[in-house]
């Protein structure tokens, strides 16, 4: 559909003349709802008027090569489409327009063509066409499965929900989960985990009585190692998160922040503690890293911002509710997917558990061709 | 995606025409072409002077100040010979002596300007690509479009332009690619090599050694170290591994490709650079990059499987 000879194909002149020459006509074949997507046309011969027909949620945001700001232009209705009409006076150089237009609508369906048309015109006589479609496109969220009711048998247990991926674009998931109790979301950042591990180990301390060394006997046997440029990215990174977005670090107490620049300060040559022990939590990090990619997108078309969700609870739950939050890569909010799940605790104790939310993400590849050929028996 | 919002003003470029304009201001400069290097930021300008053999001949001198970036490139009389003597360079500027001028009226003179700022191409070429693809049959697509904002203006300027190497960057996702492809039981490994990692940074001798047993496990099913495995899995990401799964439409160009990574070890994009030149006849282009997603997992099934 979106290839070459598909879009020659969609696009191709409807009729002909022989004093005009249409070049080229290109539509953006796709595009998010709001994002700015371009029109253009070239063609030779004389014209008195273009015409451009636009279905109904078709919004004008800029022309180029027009005379008059693109606002202005002479605009009508007819059979639910917008006419733009553009007389030869109104282009500055022959031959040549550029638009660009927004859909600012988002649609319960996974892909929504609309229909652009446009009409050369001399004596108020059409003598040549041209139409193709730009579809609006969106990621969508399916429960497929999950334990109803979910029995909680131990203080540790995994809740196991599938999802569905299907429709168009990347699906940016957050996982929220709510209930009776204390409820904690657990957002795995690479560089937090990094500084949280290494102010927990205590090794800004001098003589710290918390700090372990990583046995030698698994180092030696493991062989993980990785790279000293690599680990000395991760503390520019490190450095860089620190002086430029201090928010993400609004866990950590002035003492701490002060503290984590002074093992991250450059170039100091009398520090108390030894540099490989931090490349050491480095090292760490990075292989959290290689998991985080794994985790944080689990199929093809998602993204999950909060692979590990877990839910602490004191107490006794009766109900969960998971709630998969969808946008997409435009920033565009779609409608949750909620999944109220009743719990039933067959423990012999009440107290304090923990539930780890295993979402099982399947993806449901849509063919664009078969979703395009049904909205064109539609149309 | 709107990559660079263009306004109809060219005054920049019209200013930089006028100063250079003004500089042979004796001898009625008339501007030719000017071909941009969008890439490069340079631009190359070809203006004829007109050199009466006058007293004017004889008692001006061109100056062109170095700091405003100009660079002599060649000079020809009418005949297309060229005349390079009568040009020197100080410390300060560039010269043109007439004296030195053979007996011709009519020259061409091409110079070329460094440097010149990424504003100024934005009030010239509207750069636009989709903010996400869309995947058939195996391959993932985006578009791309680019035009010209004011060709009026340019066309009263020059005879004749071009913008060569019009250029924008997309990001092509590459991470389902590895999650797909890598197999459970090697991830399974990293995963308690992560457990035996935080064990060990908190302390905990108790976990540690369940840790490392359970690590020891998990490692039977691989052939190598995690390093090696680390080491393995970045090198499939690199430019040259991906750019054979990479295709663009004519009239647009593939440029560099270029992992990024993220200080993470997996990449999660590759960076796509994408040319094509416009002019006063090429006043727009469109076209698609095509990543051929599926193919590519396969190949890292292919190479990942040796894991194991």
């Amino acid at each position: 559909m979106f290839g070459d000879s598909e879009i020659d194909e969609n696009n191709r002149p409807t009729s002909g003349s022989e004093q005009l020459e249409l070049t080229e006509a290109f539509v953006a074949p796709w595009g998010l709802p709001h994002e700015v997507r371009p029109l253009h046309a070239i063609w030779s011969g004389d014209i008195d008027q273009i015409q451009f027909k636009l279905a109904g949620p078709i919004e004008l945001v800029e022309g180029y090569n027009l005379a008059r700001d693109i606002k202005e232009l002479d605009q009508h209705t007819a059979d639910e489409d917008r006419i733009v009409v553009i007389d030869r006076s109104e282009l500055v150089t022959p031959g040549y327009v550029s638009l660009k237009f927004k859909i600012p609508k988002k649609f319960d369906e996974s892909m929504v063509g609309q229909e652009i048309g446009i009409d050369f015109l001399v004596n108020d006589e059409v003598v040549e066409s041209w139409s193709g479609y730009t579809f609006t496109i969106r990621p969508m969220l399916e429960l497929l499965e999950y334990p109803d009711p979910f029995v909680l048998e131990n203080r540790n247990d995994v809740l196991p929900i599938s999802v569905g991926y299907i429709g168009f674009g990347m699906a940016e998931v957050q996982i929220e989960i709510s209930g009776e109790g204390q409820i904690i979301t657990k957002d795995k950042d690479v560089f937090i985990d990094m500084a949280r591990a290494i102010l927990e180990s205590g090794i800004h301390k001098k003589e710290s009585e918390h700090m372990e060394d990583i046995p030698e006997e698994w180092k030696n046997d493991s062989n993980v190692k990785v790279e000293r440029e690599v680990l000395e990215d991760m503390a520019d990174g490190m450095r860089e998160l620190l002086t430029e977005n201090r928010d993400a670090f609004e866990e950590f107490d002035e003492d701490e922040l002060h503290l984590l620049a002074d093992i991250f300060e450059e170039g100091q040559e009398n520090r108390e503690w030894d540099i490989s022990k931090i490349y050491d939590f480095i090292e760490l990090a990075l292989i959290n890293s290689i998991l985080d990619v794994v985790e944080k997108n689990p199929t093809e078309g998602v993204h999950v911002a909060n692979p590990n969700v877990e839910i602490d609870v004191e107490g006794r739950l009766t109900e969960a509710q998971v709630e998969y939050h969808l946008r997409d890569k435009y920033e565009n909010e779609y409608d949750p997917l909620v999944v109220t799940i009743p719990i039933e605790d067959a423990r012999d104790s009440g107290g304090h558990f923990n539930i780890e939310i295993d979402t099982d993400w399947k993806s449901h590849e849509m063919d664009p061709n078969e979703v395009l050929q049904e909205i064109l028996e539609e149309i | 995606m709107t990559d660079v919002s263009g306004t109809a003003s060219v005054q920049g470029i019209i200013q930089g025409i006028d100063l250079l304009a003004e500089y042979f201001r004796d001898y009625s400069p008339d501007m030719k072409s000017v071909k941009y290097d969008y890439r490069n930021q340079n631009s190359e300008m070809t203006l004829k002077i007109s050199v009466p053999n006058s007293l004017r001949r004889k008692i001006n001198k061109v100056k062109i100040p170095i700091e405003e970036g100009y660079i002599f490139d060649e000079m020809y009389s009418s005949a297309l010979n060229p005349v390079e003597k009568c040009w020197s360079r100080t410390e300060d500027f560039w010269i043109l002596d007439p004296t030195q001028l053979p007996s011709s009226e009519d020259y061409i003179i091409k110079l070329i300007k460094t440097d010149i700022e990424t504003d100024a191409f934005n009030d010239i070429i509207d750069l636009e690509y989709s903010e996400d693809s869309v995947k058939d049959e195996g391959i993932e697509q985006y578009w791309v479009q680019t035009s010209i904002i004011n060709p009026k203006i340019l066309a009263d300027i020059y005879e004749e332009f071009e913008v060569r190497n019009v250029y924008l960057s997309i990001n092509v996702g590459v991470q389902t690619c590895f999650t797909t492809a890598i197999p459970k039981d090697v991830t399974k490994t990293f995963d308690r090599t992560r457990e035996l990692l935080r064990a060990s940074n908190k302390g905990q001798r108790g976990k540690v050694t369940t840790a490392h047993r359970r690590r020891h496990q998990a490692q039977q099913s691989m052939k190598m170290s995690e390093h090696e495995a680390a080491q393995l899995i970045r090198s499939l990401a690199t430019a040259e591994n991906v750019e054979k799964f990479i295709s663009i439409d004519s009239p647009f160009r593939c440029g560099d490709v270029t992992p990024t990574s993220n200080d993470r070890i997996l990449p999660e994009e590759v960076g796509v650079d994408v040319n094509t030149d416009l002019d006063l006849e090429r006043k727009a282009a469109a076209g698609s990059v095509k990543f051929n997603k599926d193919e590519y997992t396969e190949y890292l099934e292919e190479r990942t499987d040796d894991l194991r």
